[in-house]
């Protein structure tokens, strides 16, 4: 019996904490599972909520969250950490707030707003004036901060008071207000940025006077029947900032204000943004010292926060008494279903969040609308929601060639439109180059992209087929009547290169039409030369220093680098640009960099690779020009990937000569090498009109 | 020597969950092979090909609809498939599964019979004995090995004691343990070919009751308790190996 099948057969465990119902200031939230607050960046720049803000709420309350929080919404404009973010003082907010509350109760959820003033952090570039209570910039930014005189005090009052009146108006059942790890509330409260000597500063009471004001015009500004809570920081975790116990008496001080109805935890900053929102690096479950500290301490709910993705977590948390509800954002992006899934005994097939930060947080601190990797939905649910999907009018035999993320994908959701489809892959396992980047250090969770995927064309009952490599003939005797190409890609080593033996050279009909092009590197083709998928997927390279070349910016250059480290190579890793890991997330970056800091990895930025030959590299300064050699015994070059599109081209010239009738289409890295999240985009686009 | 080997598959739904209605296993969704008889029909295939020669065919009780779930088999090499199929055999359980089969296999006429041991829906063990009793053959379970030598088959069972060999005559009916092999992966070209295969389907069923057992009631398994749980302060080893000890563990 795998351990699948056991599974299967053991059933479903229930989940009678994480399903039971909570009331909170007599409000009836049906289950204790919570949408936490964040930005989505789905208002308009006038900070207007827009139709794809309602929809993407909207999804998570019909997909069973017992409880949703909105936001962040600006209190003011000078506190508006984007102009996106929902202009909740502005009163033309109200109506177009109240669809997304009608929406949320249409689905029997609840739903708060959370309001935040933006105070010494924005994400705008450069940004607005900044508030605060001591002029200093916060350390994670240039720009200093104007220091808060008497007018400004009253005039942030009057904003949560102004925007709380609107948010009762919209239809919430409640408000929290943010003192947490952004804004102006926590700053005011925090010893290290706030050095004020007049009644806000120089005591405890004096710098929590001012946060009280603001929940007590809240407070009073809003109906009797709506809750209040507080989403607070209750550890920055920076070497200047407070730590858990401080964070606790804030918590105990504000309860005894009497103006609070429950606590929603948080943790850092913007000094240490990954402990905000805490990518994979960061163990699930990491922050529940925090919640249970804090539980313990108080008598009102607590939500607990912190990379919480996992029901069977989640229900230990509220056994066991760590916290009274549990709060996910990402994992809640990523399956917007998974409460109704739970609810239905449908666990096994929940999609999991894999913190990768790229879709999310990435887009959001450009101020670009919210994206998943694993739900191409998030953000866009008025064109993508799978509950969109309509099944096929005429059922079509849709042949997929290969079983990476695109292939799986594309094979998923045309299954699920009623079409009879069949999957062919070569390697013996599924799963393309999301199972050799799972293989990197801190990784691991990536592999659930393929985890869901292939547990669900099984069960949509796709034929699939491992271990078979297609010839393009064959594939018409199939009679299908679309084939799809998702072959993935290949290393761009030039094709004399030793990795063309184990894994035959792609892309070359590409090349002989001049429809891609080759490496320039003079000594790509030796072999001390190694591909990243080599080295991933279990190369022995020769000696002990290994030269790694990112051109990528991504994980496939970083992540092989901390491979190669683990592995015991002493690493040296150049880039033409101003940093290794370019085009990482900031969470990712900045955890990659304080590993790279504590391992044998040397990092030469603007520094670029000319040429390779037996035991040397010629690397070259791009800002001077200066070229020097150094000694190394394997070099792993990290570029662009070109696609493995021969398939397609042949089958395109089949299909001509027979006159068959089929269509062929590629999809994924056959189409052009990309981040899995626009893969997997284009993949569900593709299959919704098959 | 040329053998013709019937080797019984069973299609199992993907996701095994119990309809609280009717008592039985839900089939409305997707099925697939039963992943030990992969092991019966790799078995058969070699057996086939040290016997250098003969025919291995497929045979299955199911609803007509999944006879597609048997083209894997067909795909690593088994020449054809024989599917039994009718409504009466609805709700069948050890008793009809194991009359339509026989009937099946005498039309046949196989010098081996094979089976996965187990089916992993409903975690029945027990098919292979009832036909090799309705067909009046001998049966060796739990086969981890075995050794074909003219018409005899010497086989290595799994006992809870360790392991027995016992031999048979053919024709006989085996029921293989996961273990005894590795599932080949068909090639491309056979499964292209797999498709071409005839799987004939038979509606014919058993004379007599389809049905000896009736589902009185279901009861979901109990949901595990917190039990106890151990935070590490740098002593939890100390309480783990009290709470072992208190019990008689250790």
């Amino acid at each position: 019996m795998t351990v699948d099948e056991a599974a299967d057969v053991a059933g479903q465990p229930g989940f009678p904490h994480l399903l039971s119902p909570l009331g909170v200031r007599g409000i009836g939230i049906r289950n204790r599972i919570v949408f936490q607050p964040h930005f989505n960046c789905l208002a308009d720049v006038h900070g207007m909520p827009t139709p794809d803000l309602t929809a993407y709420l909207e999804e998570r309350a019909w997909g069973g969250v017992g409880l949703i929080v909105d936001g962040s919404m600006a209190t003011m404009y000078e506190g508006q950490m984007s102009r996106k973010y929902v202009a909740a003082w502005d009163e033309r907010s109200v109506e177009l707030n109240r669809r997304t509350t009608d929406a949320v109760h249409g689905h029997g959820a609840k739903v708060f707003a959370q309001l935040n003033h933006g105070g010494h952090t924005s994400l705008e570039h450069p940004p607005p004036i900044l508030w605060a209570p001591t002029q200093m910039p916060e350390p994670s930014s240039t720009h200093t901060t104007k220091a808060m005189d008497a007018t400004d005090l009253r005039r942030a009052v009057e904003g949560f008071a102004i925007s709380a009146r609107n948010l009762a108006d919209a239809g919430y059942d409640g408000v929290e207000l943010k003192i947490a790890h952004d804004g102006l509330l926590r700053s005011f409260a925090s010893p290290f940025f706030n050095r004020r000597q007049d009644e806000y500063g120089g005591s405890f009471e004096n710098r929590m006077r001012f946060p009280l004001e603001c929940v007590a015009a809240v407070r009073e500004s809003m109906r009797d029947d709506m809750a209040l809570g507080i989403r607070l920081c209750l550890h920055e975790y920076t070497p200047f900032g407070y730590e858990l116990d401080y964070g606790l008496r804030m918590a105990e001080h504000l309860e005894s204000s009497g103006l609070v109805d429950y606590f929603n935890c948080d943790a850092g900053s913007f000094s240490s943004f990954w402990m905000e929102i805490p990518p994979a690096a960061v163990a699930q479950g990491f922050f529940r010292p925090l919640n249970q500290a804090l539980k313990a301490q108080s008598d009102l709910p607590v939500i607990a926060f912190g990379r919480i993705k996992d029901a069977d977590l989640a229900e230990h948390m509220l056994a066991t008494g760590e916290a009274d509800l549990i709060g996910m954002a990402r994992q809640l992006i990523a399956d917007p279903e998974t409460p109704r899934k739970l609810l239905e005994g449908r666990a096994n097939e929940v999609r999991a969040c894999i913190a990768c930060n790229d879709g999310c947080l990435h887009a959001v601190a450009q101020e670009k609308p919210i994206r998943c990797v694993q739900n191409p939905a998030a953000g866009q649910e008025l064109l993508y929601s799978e509950r969109l999907l309509v099944r096929a009018a005429q059922p079509r035999s849709v042949v997929v060639v290969g079983g990476g993320p695109a292939g799986l994908k594309v094979a998923e959701i045309a299954a699920r439109r009623g079409h009879r489809v069949s999957l062919f892959e070569r390697e013996n396992h599924l799963g393309g180059q999301v199972r050799l980047g799972a293989r990197q250090p801190h990784h691991e969770e990536f592999a659930e992209v393929v985890h869901y995927l292939e547990a669900a064309v099984r069960r949509l009952g796709v034929e699939v087929w491992t271990g078979s490599d297609v010839e393009a003939d064959g594939l018409l005797e199939l009679e299908p009547g679309v084939v799809v190409v998702a072959t993935g890609s290949q290393p761009n080593l030039p094709p004399t290169h030793r990795q063309s033996a184990s894994d035959p050279d792609a892309g070359a009909l590409a090349r002989e039409r001049g429809l891609t092009a080759g490496p320039e590197t003079p000594g790509l083709d030796l072999a001390l030369v190694y591909s990243t998928d080599e080295v991933l997927t279990g190369a022995t390279l020769p000696g002990e220093h290994v030269l790694v070349v990112d051109d990528q910016g991504h994980w496939e250059a970083a992540g092989t680098v901390e491979f190669l480290a683990a592995a015991g190579h002493r690493v040296t890793v150049i880039t033409s640009r101003a940093t290794v890991g370019s085009e990482l997330e900031g969470t990712n970056h900045a955890m990659f960099l304080q590993r790279v800091g504590q391992s044998d990895i040397t990092v030469r930025p603007l520094t670029g690779l000319r040429a390779v030959e037996e035991g040397r590299a010629l690397l070259v300064d791009v800002v001077s020009g200066e070229e020097t050699w150094v000694s190394v015994d394997a070099v792993v070059p990290v570029s662009w990937r070109r696609s493995r599109d021969d398939l397609y081209y042949r089958l395109h010239e089949l299909v001509a000569e027979s006159g068959a009738t089929v269509q062929v289409e590629r999809v994924g890295d056959a189409a052009a090498a990309r981040m899995v999240q626009t893969v997997l985009l284009e993949a569900h686009q593709m299959a919704t009109v098959l | 020597m040329a053998l013709t080997i019937a080797v019984c598959v069973k299609p199992v739904p993907v996701v095994t969950r119990l309809d609280p209605g009717t008592g039985r296993l839900d089939r409305s969704g997707a099925h697939r092979m039963n992943s030990v008889d992969e092991h019966a029909v790799e078995a058969a295939l070699a057996l086939r090909e040290s016997a250098l020669g003969g025919e291995v065919v497929v045979v299955s009780v199911a609803p007509g609809e999944l006879a597609d779930t048997l083209r894997p088999a067909l795909a690593m090499g088994a020449d054809r498939a024989v599917l039994v199929s009718s409504p009466q055999l609805e709700g069948a359980d050890l008793l009809g599964t194991s009359a339509a089969l026989a009937a099946a296999l005498s039309g046949i006429g196989p010098d081996l019979v094979v089976f996965g041991s187990w089916s992993g829906d409903g975690n029945g063990a027990m098919l292979w004995a009832a036909v090799g009793e309705r067909l009046g053959l001998p049966v060796a379970s739990r086969v981890v090995d075995y050794v074909l030598r003219d018409r005899r088959l010497t086989v290595t069972r799994q006992i809870e004691q360790g392991s027995e060999v016992v031999e048979v005559e053919l024709p006989a009916v085996v029921a293989l343990s996961g273990e005894v092999n590795v599932p080949r992966y068909p090639s491309f070209k056979d499964v292209v070919a797999a498709k071409k295969k005839p799987i004939d389907v038979v509606e014919t069923a058993p004379d007599g009751p389809v049905a000896g057992t009736t589902v009185l009631s279901l009861e979901p398994a109990p949901v595990r308790t917190g039990g106890i749980v151990v935070e590490d302060d740098g002593h939890a080893h100390e309480r783990l190996l009290e709470f072992l000890i208190e019990r008689g563990v250790l």
